[in-house]
């Protein structure tokens, strides 16, 4: 049988000459109208294999050593670029990095003009378009005012007016919080009943797609197909061995009970205190959060939940000093805003969800010198030892002469935390310490974490995954209505 | 002015601003001035944009107007004459004159900088750049990804300079460092964003239409002619 999208026996790797191959021999297949999810670890070459299938690689940048792809019989790789689009198109991870233009209906006439539709027609078929998927009030925001969620439900509008045979999503929620997801997946659903598309999903969370897969496939190193044709119902059988190779549980229920420790520790000192503390945007605008009183004590973890958009970043810089508040704050028991930036980032640090963002070094190594000569004013030779010492201790010791943007996503974030805690801080916030993360990256980076809290290092990690939260944090900060509450 | 084909405001804009680098006539330059601001408001720009400019480059202006007063060369003018107070008054005169030609010239720049800033659109810009100066593609909608990433490009530098301070690496805000990260995250947009145009079908070298069509009408060539021969007059009068 002759499969409907078919990539065959692809070698790809980065460069020419490097012996490190991303993908091997990698032949995957798909049905007409099937709805496939791919599953794998970080690293295994899902994002690769989309971009091979849509021939963006090796187009722009990369290696193809063999292999060819096919869609409905035809050969990608011998089609130009806009009749690929009609083969086969893409959703980007990143909700910021798909746009040319300023607004959705400024970027559906791009893909409209692409696909050389006469300027008469245009006006007709995105009002039509808008109608039939319910996004009209979209069309006219620009792109910097919408949320993440609304940014990714708008490049999917997109790909549905190109209108491929063959939709790939590559994590599409990534960055979503739960109602922006479903909010998605109803759009998409809709796409998909028509039963015109053949659609391929590639994410961390199974448990997303349990209502609109076919099928589920898991791939291994290098694209290699470890289980094919796992139907939605057939999933619970394969928890075990999805579990066995690091991946989520899509069947993992929070529970809901609080953490032993989370009971009241009165004797613990607290490392931060909000009393009535009211957050704002800029001096005498009005408040974006009100009225939080909350307290984390030493070596606790909390995890702060919520909905994008919601406040928690801007709780985070509230921490770091960056935005005005009224009430009180303390950190170590001193007002953080008496406080100066020396004694504040010597208490305080920060891991960002680019963690590339924070390197100041330009490899690994000299990254962690620098901090601990800033902080530590260590001489040359402990330094030299200490960081030895700590990059053994997070498996990064033979990294030490790599530039830090040459290490993994999960590498990267590793090294975030370990320098930005070189210098003995008691508070670390993270922002969305998984994003992107399979589940054995993200559970060596919690495991880290939950360590490094037993030694007496207070955290507090936002994110929008419950399960996670449940399952590692002491506390439960929940950001609702223009406040945060702690959950009990 | 918002009908004017933007590839010719452009152009008739930039040869404007050529031409009145050679012209000292007080009298040519503010009628230059007069005539981008009657055009500004009747293309319906806000006084308040339009005073916003104004005031910087009066600030310019001033500076330039006390700066020549003060040091500029006056002896040009010193012409032999027997009354100690007349050569003081003529060459200060000279010197004032001089002074204002400048301070006007700044002004008049301004005027014809916003005279295309607020009545042109980015897109409609680039959509005439490619229609009538036949610019690839490529570069075109390039541009204004780049454009439309402006905003996140500086929350990412703002949040690249913070995670340095919060790392206790003090910088200078002139500071290079950040720019290391900034451009290691531009090169990774670059590629997205160019793989993101080509999967919504974007071929650089292929057929397109266009959503808004640009082109030149004779209206066009009279303001062009009329903006220049009033730039000209003010050197050859």
């Amino acid at each position: 049988m002759c499969a409907y999208c078919l990539a065959e026996g692809i070698t790809f790797r980065y460069f020419e000459h490097s012996s490190h191959n991303i993908l091997e021999q990698a032949t995957v297949s798909f049905e007409r109208g099937e709805t496939t999810v791919i599953l794998g670890n970080s690293g295994c070459g899902k994002s690769t294999l989309a971009a091979v299938l849509c021939g963006l690689y090796p187009e722009n940048g990369g290696f193809l050593e063999s292999g060819t792809v096919s869609v409905d019989g035809r050969t990608l790789a011998s089609l130009p670029y806009r009749e690929r689009s009609r083969e086969i198109a893409q959703l980007f991870q990143n909700p910021d990095l798909q746009f040319t233009m300023g607004c959705l209906r400024e970027e559906l006439c791009f893909c409209l003009e692409n696909a050389c539709v006469p300027q008469a027609d245009m006006d007709r078929k995105i009002a039509l378009f808008a109608d039939k998927y319910l996004v009209a009030d979209l069309l006219d925001r620009p792109f910097a005012s919408l949320s993440g969620g609304e940014k990714q439900k708008a490049a999917l509008c997109c790909l549905f007016l190109v209108n491929p045979k063959v939709m790939i999503l590559d994590e599409p929620f990534a960055n979503l919080d739960s109602d922006s997801r479903d909010a998605f997946l109803l759009l998409l659903g809709e796409k998909i009943r028509e039963g015109e598309t053949t659609v391929i999903a590639i994410d961390h969370q199974a448990s997303n797609w349990l209502s609109l897969a076919d099928r589920f496939l898991v791939l291994g190193e290098k694209g290699a197909v470890l289980r094919d044709r796992i139907s939605a119902a057939d999933l619970r059988k394969e928890r075990a061995f999805l579990i066995q190779q690091g991946l989520n549980d899509p069947f993992a229920t929070p529970h809901r009970t609080p953490h032993p420790s989370a009971v009241n520790d009165p004797d613990i000192p607290p490392v931060l205190s909000l009393q009535q503390a009211s957050i704002f945007h800029k001096k005498n605008g009005t408040a974006l959060l009100r009225q939080v009183t909350l307290s984390l004590p030493k070596g606790r973890i909390a995890a702060c939940l919520g909905p994008s958009g919601s406040g928690k970043t801007t709780f985070f810089l509230t921490l770091l000093g960056q935005k005005p508040y009224s009430g009180s704050i303390l950190l170590d028991r001193q007002e953080l805003r008496r406080l100066n930036r020396r004694d504040r980032f010597s208490r305080i640090g920060i891991v960002f969800q680019n963690p590339g963002n924070q390197f100041i070094a330009q490899t690994v190594s000299e990254d962690m010198r620098q901090s601990l000569r800033i902080w530590k004013k260590c001489t040359a030779d402990e330094a030299e030892r200490h960081v030895r010492e700590l990059l053994a201790d997070y498996g990064l010791e033979n990294y030490g002469k790599y530039s830090p943007y040459m290490l993994s996503q999960g590498q990267q974030r590793r090294l975030g935390v370990l320098s930005m805690l070189a210098g003995g801080q008691t508070l670390l916030l993270l922002d969305e310490p998984t994003y992107g993360q399979d589940g054995r990256t993200t559970k060596a980076i919690m495991d880290q974490l939950r360590k490094r809290a037993q030694n007496g290092l207070s955290v507090i990690f936002s994110t929008h995954d419950e399960t996670l939260a449940y399952e590692y944090a002491d506390r439960i900060w929940r950001v609702k209505e223009g406040t945060i509450c702690e959950e009990h | 002015m918002r009908n004017i084909n933007p590839s010719i405001k452009a152009a008739v804009i930039l040869l404007c601003g050529l031409i009145i680098s050679f012209s000292y006539s007080l009298f040519w330059n503010s009628i230059i001035i007069g005539i981008c601001l009657i055009l500004l408001f009747v293309s319906g720009v806000s006084p308040k944009k339009i005073a916003a400019v104004l005031l910087p480059a009066t600030l310019a202006a001033a500076s330039i107007f006390m700066a020549f007063v003060i040091h500029g060369n006056g002896e040009a003018v010193s012409i032999a004459t027997d009354s100690k107070n007349f050569l003081q008054v003529s060459a200060g005169a000279g010197k004032l004159s001089d002074a204002a030609a400048l301070a006007l010239r700044i002004y008049a720049y301004a005027a014809l900088g916003m005279l295309f800033s607020f009545t042109t659109d980015a897109n409609e810009f680039l959509y005439s750049l490619m229609q009538q100066c036949h610019l690839a593609p490529k570069f075109a909608y390039g541009v204004l990804a780049a454009y439309h990433l402006l905003p996140v490009a500086l929350r990412e530098y703002r949040q690249i300079r913070l995670a340095f301070e919060v790392r206790g690496c003090h910088l200078a805000p002139w500071s290079l460092k950040p720019a290391f990260p900034a451009l290691v995250n531009a090169m990774h947009w670059a590629e997205n964003i160019a793989m993101a145009m080509e999967s919504k079908g974007f071929d650089e070298n292929g057929e397109r239409t266009w959503y808004l069509t640009t082109s030149v009408h004779p209206a066009d060539f009279l303001w062009s002619a009329f903006m220049i021969g009033i730039c000209t007059a003010g050197i050859v009068l």
